[in-house]
């Protein structure tokens, strides 16, 4: 309904020109300014009007839209930073948080505007200090970094997420002027510093192992080729300051390298073609010494490339290398000495191999008289027993090398082993028409603290080479006691008349699988162990064997020396060479008492048909009792119901001594031995092993025997084991074997 | 061009040399002898231009008297119509310095860019040090006409001032810049 008009006409036309403008106008209500009004009125000052209002509205419009570009870009630059914003009204509450601040502080925008402040501040940031800001603000817990005025500079200081985790970061605020000049808070920007203090602290660590690296990093111009930086190792090792190499390019620290072989060596880092580069060369300390080093080259891939060396100083390995090529001749050599050695083996057991076989051969004939067969017995024999003197001669020798021979330390008589030897030796010298003389140079302790079975094979074979060696004359074994109180030593020298060796020859002497010349094994036999073994057994007795002379169609003299500990209160003999007898010749086999281990009672446990027959034999020709069982178990059975038996009133034990072989079908020896053990058999059991290797005898004594015999077996030291452990009898377990038989 | 000069164009020929002239301006101008123009529309340069040319002819008068005829007859008409700009400024200087902005108000009534811009911004004023110097750059090269209202403006606050033009578009210059000091 059109509103009343007291108006007149022309009052009226220009009353409702005024109202279309008027209406024109209302969109402005919206705070829309962008549009201009328009009437067709022919009257100037509605014109004027109408001009004047688009006027305003221009102006306004310019004006709005301005204030809108002018938010918006604030708007942006507070969205677009990285760093937290914070404004702080002086009510000590949070009026703007841009969003780095919610995302770092895990906080919506909402939690964040009309809160504390303080809330996001750790406690020791809040200070007990109020400034004179925080006395406006009413808020004694403002941070102690947003309370001075003016700015505070740059704060490390910690904020609390709303997780509670604290976070490093570096604030400075300002403080802000309302428009009347009063204070209107406090403007915050703050940096985390987590992840630069993380960073920051990387970087450090690295630089440590850098400049602490025992190898050699230097860091050089790619252009200048002068040092930017060389790390401490490397400063260390040179010689040099930093300032000194700054003035240097690594060209300075290579006597072998010019520049242009140098820009020839880097041009695949420079082309890129290649990522690193890898080479050997010589570098030179400020001292002028030189080392062998490994250069490890690379060239930085960024805007500004450098060359990156790491050095490794490769002396130790060089003289690694050079060993390693020593040591790998040495091995070749020692391989070709084995092979050499191993064919000698083979002619060395091949040829009494033949001589046994053939010679049994001959046996089978039966034309042959009893002399001729006596005589093929005596050579089977003979080479029978030189068969066993080879084997045990290599199982020596392997056990010295394994590390596993070790000597007693029992009281030696020097002069009776010395005694003994001569009493044996003299027999083979005497049969090639040599003299063995015995001298002794000076008192020798009645005793030493040693082995003497080591002792006599070590004489016992430098005296056979002698013999062996020697043709005419004489060989002297010449005793005398040598060394300082502190470290005493006996001295053997064995010297001949042979014929001496030449230094090459004395040079490989000693060498395991080596002999002065493998023709003489051919002319001389043996098995060229002997002197290796007898100089490692010196060695064990913390002596030595050595070529003390030599000459070439002159003869030798080999000199043994073995430790005799201190000496102090030790009794010393004068005239050695009287002071001990021993029979010149060794007991026959016809001295024997028939009647040794006459009605001895022996259980033989074997399940061997020919060792069975052979032992028995052995055993019945001195007079034992003899009974044989095949295995370990009929063993335990027969001794356990005799020990029943016995254990119900007769009076003896059952057997006087069980000889256990210990690889056996059912039940071996071990576990014979053990369960006998168990069940309280207290008498001597001796094992008989093949086994002649290092440790098996003390498995033997471990399963609980007395003592052990290794096959073949020796009759005569058989049936002195037996004697032995018979004496011993009841058994006592525990007691230190002497050896092997 | 805004119709105020236009119409105060019309007005000085018809007061000074009678309707018939004006008639005669419109004919030979090509305008339309009912086309009335109002103060605050935007019209065709060259429509004025004609319109100038024609009352040169007709009237009989050189582009100098023209202009100084027409300042004297707008700034009388000003002072009537828009009194209040006059009393907004203490003195020439001041009324100088936001000619333009007034000249620009006439604009306002535009929403059609193209239209606005063929008013806005054909002046632009410095301050400096007491000099005012005005940047006029129009395809009209009115600067004779601007000098002519300036000095008349000095007239009206009794200033003492003098109205140099530095270099011209007439001359081949990019624009017309004037030095009142």
């Amino acid at each position: 309904m059109a509103l009343q008009s007291p108006y007149s006409a022309d009052n009226q036309k220009l009353h409702d020109l005024v109202e279309e403008l008027a209406d024109q106008l209302c969109p402005a209500v919206d705070g829309q300014f962008d549009f201009s009004v328009k009437v067709s009125s022919h009257d100037e000052s509605i014109d004027k009007l109408q001009m004047l209002v688009n006027l305003v509205l221009d102006s306004a419009s310019r004006a709005v839209q301005e204030l809108r570009g002018t938010k918006d870009y604030t708007e942006n630059i507070i969205r677009s930073m990285i760093d937290m914003l914070l404004v702080v009204a002086p009510d000590g509450n949070i009026v703007t948080a841009n969003e780095a601040t919610c995302k770092l502080l895990g906080y919506r925008h909402q939690e964040l505007i009309g809160h504390p402040a303080s809330m996001l501040f750790c406690e020791e940031d809040i200070s007990g200090a109020i400034r004179p800001q925080e006395a406006m603000l009413h808020k004694p817990g403002l941070p102690s970094c947003l309370a001075g005025e003016g700015s505070s500079g740059n704060v490390e200081t910690t904020l609390r997420a709303k997780s509670g985790e604290e976070i490093s970061v570096l604030l400075s605020d300002s403080t802000m002027l309302d428009g009347h000049g009063q204070f209107g808070g406090v403007v915050c920007i703050a940096r985390d510093t987590t992840e630069s203090r993380r960073l920051q602290a990387e970087r450090e660590r690295f630089n440590r192992v850098i400049q602490q690296s025992l190898n050699e990093i230097y860091i050089f111009d790619s252009e200048t080729l002068h040092f930017v930086d060389v790390n401490y190792g490397a400063r260390k090792n040179l010689g040099y300051s930093m300032a000194e190499l700054r003035e240097m390019t690594p060209l300075s620290l290579k006597p072998e390298f010019t520049a242009e072989l140098f820009a020839e060596l880097v041009k695949p880092l420079r082309s890129r073609t290649v990522q690193k580069i890898q080479f050997d060369t010589i570098h030179q300390r400020k001292n002028g010494s030189q080392y062998p080093v490994e250069v490890h080259l690379q060239l930085t891939d960024d805007h500004s490339p450098m060359f990156v060396a790491i050095i490794l100083d490769i002396a130790e390995r060089k003289a690694a290398e050079t060993l390693l090529v020593e040591a790998k001749a040495v091995a070749e050599s020692a391989s070709a000495a084995k092979s050499d050695f191993l064919a000698n083996m083979s002619h060395e057991i091949r040829t009494p191999m033949t001589a046994i076989l053939g010679f049994a051969e001959n046996m089978l004939d039966v034309e042959q008289s009893d002399s001729e067969r006596l005589n093929c017995v005596h050579t089977i024999r003979r080479n029978g027993e030189y068969l066993l003197c080879l084997i045990n001669d290599i199982l020596d020798l392997s056990k010295i090398e394994a590390g596993e021979m070790v000597a007693e330390c029992r009281d030696c008589h020097p002069c009776r082993v010395i005694a003994e030897v001569a009493s044996l030796m003299r027999v083979p010298a005497a049969a090639k028409g040599l003299l063995l003389n015995i001298e002794y140079t000076g008192a020798i302790p009645e005793t030493i603290p040693s082995d003497s079975t080591r002792l006599r094979q070590i004489l016992i074979n430098l005296i056979g080479n002698a013999i062996k060696f020697t043709e005419t004359g004489t060989i002297r074994l010449v005793t005398s006691l040598v060394g300082s109180d502190d470290k005493p030593y006996l001295q053997f020298d064995v010297i001949d008349t042979g014929r001496g060796l030449t230094e090459s020859q004395a040079n490989k002497l000693f060498q395991p699988f080596m002999q002065a010349d493998t023709s003489t094994t051919r002319k001389f036999g043996g098995t060229g162990l002997g002197l290796t073994i007898s100089k490692r057994f010196a060695e064990l007795l913390g002596g030595d064997v050595v070529i003390s002379e030599t000459e070439l169609g002159v003869g030798s003299t080999f000199r043994a020396t073995v430790a005799t500990c201190r000496l102090d209160g030790m009794r010393m003999l004068d005239d050695p060479l009287s002071a001990t007898t021993v029979p010149d010749a060794p007991v026959s086999v016809a001295q024997e008492s028939q009647s040794d281990l006459q009605g001895f009672r022996i259980l033989l446990v074997e399940d061997n048909r020919t060792n069975q027959a052979l032992i028995v034999g052995m055993l019945k020709k001195v007079g034992a009792d003899v009974s044989v069982e095949e295995n370990g178990r009929l063993a335990l059975d027969r001794v356990l119901a005799s020990m029943q038996r016995t254990s119900g009133g007769h009076s003896q034990p059952p057997f006087d001594l069980i000889l256990m072989d210990m690889q056996m079908p059912v039940m071996d020896g071990y576990k014979a031995t053990g369960a006998l053990r168990k069940e309280g058999y207290t008498g001597p059991i001796i094992a008989l092993t093949a086994n002649a290797m290092q440790g098996d005898g003390e498995e033997c004594l471990q399963a609980g025997c007395d003592d052990y015999a290794t096959k073949p077996i020796d009759r005569k030291k058989l049936i002195e084991l037996i004697r032995r452990n018979a004496q011993l009898c009841p058994s006592q377990h525990g007691t230190i074997s002497t050896g092997r038989c | 061009m805004v119709g105020l000069i236009q119409k105060l164009l019309f007005d000085l020929i018809e007061s000074s040399a009678g309707e018939e002239a004006g008639r005669e301006v419109r004919r030979r101008a090509d305008v339309p002898q009912d086309k009335e123009f109002l103060i605050y529309e935007a019209y065709d340069d060259a429509e004025f231009r004609r319109i100038f040319a024609s009352m040169l002819d007709v009237l009989n008068l050189g582009q100098e008297e023209a202009e100084e005829a027409f300042a004297a007859f707008f700034l009388k008409d000003s002072e009537v119509r828009w009194p209040i700009w006059f009393k907004m400024a203490k003195n020439a200087r001041e009324f100088l310095l936001r000619q333009p902005r007034i000249h620009n108000g006439f604009a306002t009534s535009q929403r059609d860019p193209a239209l606005r811009a063929a008013i806005d911004d054909k002046f632009e004023v410095e301050d400096c040090d007491g000099e005012v110097i005005v940047h006029y750059k129009s395809a009209n090269q009115l600067c004779g006409l601007y000098m002519a209202l300036a000095r008349r403006v000095i007239i009206h606050y009794g200033d003492n001032a003098v109205v140099k033009e530095a270099c011209c578009m007439k001359n081949g210059a990019p624009e017309c810049e004037i030095h009142i000091l």
